[in-house]
């Protein structure tokens, strides 16, 4: 929280308090800093104005669980984890594991679009986010969506509002459609030897019927960490989980294992207590470690082979997870100093010129870090983005200099 | 005063852009052009113009500010709500001329279509491929993924697969301004707010798609399709909950009364039972592994809540038989009306078998006859009112139990439009759904993107008024 340039935190527990709040701030156009566990506040640019912080870790309240319909109301300020424990009691989860459960609020997880390895398979927020409420900068309470899993009613808020950094509203409120816990779930893992054999590896995944719920590449140190005492010294492990029924998990199991069996590599099995280790290193990757700078990148999905190559030959020391569905994370645990400006230049046009974006989501030591170096080069659709600012917060006191 | 919004200098500007014959100006040419799906207002346009590129829609969009006239564009006017209603008149943008698949990757898992092109293409085009796009609305022969975007579209196999956004990886736009925009593109996510998500739905109110990058689904290895046939509505709304409840996620679970089983028969002769009073069609997709375990434990639920009987598609003609039904569920209701009215309100699954008994008592209290076809396991409700528009009577007393139907709905925790959208028809429920607050700040949302309010004017708020250009030329309503 120290990186905030904060006068004062209020702890509301009350949506009509959030309000007041931040009418009076808008009043006095005072800066207003939404937290909820404070596990993102150095993503993106690095605020400078004095202002108000606006914790929401007491805004937790359940509001409605209707199991049966699927869905859930909570308040913004609930943690991901008390929100899996109640959903568990129900055999229901939202399956985006967001690394530091215990802390990140739905509220946060909603304003930072942070997703988890069965995005693969299971999406993001945005596909399961079906209502809210929120505070806007004039102070104004608003809501959009509602409580049915189908609705197009008005102009879809939820999912504006997934990404925004806390810069259009501040939420207090989720409704969020939930899906049934599988019956079984398991992950198999293999080495792999090169960064061809990567892409080999993942468009034979997307090629075959195997449905899995997470395609996850594990490459640097960090694989000796969960894969070491398997098959010692690796460079990259390609991890795939399987989730469904029994038969359903035991069929692409077998189906997998056969696959990769014929290109003679060595496989692990990884379930039961084992399989949740993986889980939560995976989850854990980019906050885990306390790393000093952590770089998202979302890519074609084909292009992550050769974005990972780069990264790695630019950077060897670099850590990096990845995924089938177009993530890259690229971890460093040691502050770069002045090589990091070099990196970033380079990684910047090679994001764009492999069909995707990057940005830096976590920074222990963001001065001197220009909004080019942290979101690259704007877009036309950025226009739009400032646009809708002026209209939600005409006196730009939400997260001010977020973006730069 | 001239009876047109435009000018013929308008027209001739148009003509220089895209050619002569594809500008339509003649009232006998347009009439086509004066409502969709929604028949009960309706409005010509002063001039309907056909772009094939995004180019042509960006110097069309200019020309209508130079002149102030509204613009609003449309794909196969298949929506339901009057959401290409030309509110104020002016230039009708039909997008149906652009109408490639630019690229197909299947690796990366998107294509790339123009907006004119028509759902059921891109379907056929995959075929074979081993994927296919998921959104497949009951009109996908006919309406266009720009339409699609546009209204958000759902179907029957969203329950399992979500609606359009869902599917939606971004799009090239022209907006109010002119300015030709892309918002996402063939990656799964950007950074910054995610305003593909909050631009689809937007019932053509804030831009013009021109290009679109579809999420393409893997197909699944196989289906079941059963036919639960129930003698009472309250056992098959209950069968509904408890194959949720089992959790178990079909990939549809659709619900349909003894009305339109009826109807249905007399046009398709699929043997189903007339007496039946509910009929549900489910289906679980998937890998195969899992397909007979599913199929059991529905069949089980299923009797287990009074079916009758749970029928089997034998094989994919039955099955391909069922869908076909069940998606010119629509065409079929032909034969027991002249005319009819959908509407799409949605509840909690759970709040179905309260809102089906109200539907009959609002029909009764109105003496009207509502037939029920619907996506019953995402909770969205489809009644049909079935009437005759020449009978200004009747007309008026079907607007008053669709209006009780959808009232009925918000009570029940739910809401006025699950897949239709909210075009002109319901835009008087929008201050039942939302706060003052609300609307004011979906108006604000509004102005980022069409700050004069001349890309189709009068839709969706309440508030959104007609951006003080007036109709000039008289409106149509049914006789009311």
């Amino acid at each position: 929280m120290s990186l905030l340039p904060l006068t004062k935190t209020n702890t509301s527990d009350d949506e009509a308090d959030v309000c007041a709040a931040i009418a009076e701030a808008s009043a006095a156009r005072t800066p207003v800093y939404a937290i909820g566990g404070g596990t993102s506040l150095s993503f993106g640019c690095l605020p400078s104005e004095a202002g108000l912080g606006v914790r929401t870790t007491s805004l937790a309240k359940l509001i409605d669980y209707p199991a049966r319909d699927m869905t859930i109301t909570v308040q913004a300020g609930m943690t991901y984890a008390e929100l899996s424990r109640l959903l568990a009691q129900e055999n229901q989860r939202l399956p985006i594991d967001p690394p530091q459960a215990e802390q990140a609020t739905i509220g946060g997880i909603l304003a930072t679009n942070t997703s988890g390895p069965r995005r693969y398979g299971c999406g993001t927020l945005r596909d399961y986010l079906i209502g809210l409420s929120a505070v806007d900068g004039r102070g104004t309470l608003f809501h959009a969506g509602g409580r049915v899993v189908k609705n197009v009613a008005g102009y879809d808020f939820c999912r504006l509002l997934i990404g925004s950094l806390g810069s259009l509203a501040v939420v207090t409120q989720a409704t969020i459609k939930v899906i049934p816990i599988p019956e079984r779930s398991l992950m198999l893992a293999c080495a792999l030897r090169s960064a061809n054999e990567m892409e080999t590896m993942l468009a034979d995944l997307v090629a075959s019927p195997i449905m899995p719920s997470a395609v996850q590449v594990l490459c640097g140190k960090s694989v000796q960490k969960v894969f070491a005492d398997r098959w010692g010294d690796v460079r990259a492990v390609l991890a795939v989980g399987l989730e469904g029924t029994q038969a359903e998990v035991e069929w692409m199991r077998t189906s997998l294992e056969s696959r990769w069996g014929q290109k003679r590599l060595a496989i692990e099995r990884v379930e039961n207590e084992r399989g949740e280790a993986v889980w939560r290193h995976l989850s854990e990757f980019p906050a885990a470690d306390d790393p000093a700078l952590v770089l998202k990148a979302v890519l074609m999905p084909s292009r992550v082979a050769d974005f990972c190559d780069l990264v790695h030959s630019l950077a060897p020391e670099a850590e990096l997870l990845a995924d089938g569905r177009g993530h890259v994370f690229v971890k460093f645990l040691a502050p770069l100093d002045d090589a990091a400006g070099l990196l970033i230049r380079h990684l910047h046009p090679a994001a764009i010129q492999l069909g995707g974006r990057l940005a830096v989501v976590h920074n222990a030591e963001p001065q001197g870090w220009t909004r080019q170096m942290i979101w690259g080069g704007r877009t036309e659709a950025d226009d739009f983005v400032d646009a809708i600012r002026r209209q939600f917060d005409p006196h730009n006191i939400l997260n001010p200099g977020r973006w730069g | 005063m001239n009876s047109r919004t435009v000018s013929s200098k308008l027209i001739s500007d148009l003509v220089a852009i895209v050619g002569a014959d594809r500008v339509l100006s003649a009232r006998s040419e347009l009439a086509v052009y004066e409502c969709d799906g929604f028949v009960i207002e309706k409005n010509s346009p002063d001039v309907a113009v056909f772009p094939r590129t995004t180019a042509e829609v960006a110097a069309i969009v200019h020309l209508c500010n130079e002149h102030s006239v509204p613009f609003v564009p449309r794909g196969a006017g298949t929506s339901l709500a009057g959401g290409c209603l030309p509110v104020g008149g002016g230039v009708m943008i039909v997008l149906t001329q652009m109408k490639q698949i630019v690229e197909i990757n299947l690796r990366d898992r998107y294509a790339v279509v123009e907006p004119g092109v028509v759902n059921v293409w891109l379907t056929q085009a995959l075929r074979g491929s081993g994927y296919h796009y998921a959104p497949d609305p009951s009109s996908q022969g006919a309406c266009t993924i720009g339409g699609n975007v546009a209204t958000n579209s759902g179907g029957p196999h969203t329950l399992k697969y979500g609606v359009t956004v869902n599917h939606v990886l971004g799009f090239e736009a022209v907006m109010a301004d002119g300015r030709t925009v892309q918002f996402g593109g063939p990656t799964a996510e950007s950074f910054g707010p995610d305003l593909v998500g909050g631009l689809v739905g937007s019932e053509g109110t804030l831009a013009i798609v021109t290009k679109v990058w579809v999420r393409l689904t893997r197909d699944p290895q196989g289906y079941r399709t059963m036919l639960g046939v129930f003698d009472s509505v309250e056992d098959a709304t209950q069968s509904i909950s408890e194959i949720v409840g089992a959790g178990i996620i079909p990939a549809a679970l659709e619900m349909m009364d003894q009305g339109i089983v009826v109807a249905l028969e007399e046009a398709f002769q699929f043997g189903f039972p007339l007496d039946a009073a509910a009929v549900l069609l489910i289906e679980v997709d998937g890998l195969e592994a899992g397909l007979d375990a599913q199929r059991d434990a529905i069949v089980d639920i299923c009797t287990r809540c009074g079916a009758r009987e749970v029928r089997q598609a034998a094989d994919d003609a039955q099955r391909a038989k069922l869908w076909k039904c069940r998606k010119q569920a629509f065409g079929a209701v032909g034969r027991l009306s002249p005319s009819y009215c959908t509407q799409d309100g949605v509840v909690p699954r759970t709040k179905l078998p309260h809102i089906l008994r109200r539907i009959t008592e609002i029909g009764a209290k109105h003496e009207v006859r509502i037939v029920n076809v619907f996506h019953a396991g995402d909770g969205n409700l489809h009644p049909i009112v079935l009437f005759d528009e020449r009978d200004a009577a009747q007309v008026r007393r079907v607007l008053a139990a669709s209006n009780e139907i959808l009232e009925e709905c918000i009570a029940a925790g739910g809401s006025v439009t699950g897949e239709h959208g909210i075009g002109v028809e319901k835009i008087d429920l929008m201050k039942k759904l939302f706060t003052p607050d609300d609307l004011e700040v979906m108006g604000r949302f509004r102005a980022a993107f069409n700050p004069q309010g001349n890309l189709s004017p009068g839709k969706m708020l309440p508030t959104a008024g007609a951006c003080g250009m007036e109709q000039i030329h008289p409106g149509r309503q049914a006789a009311m």
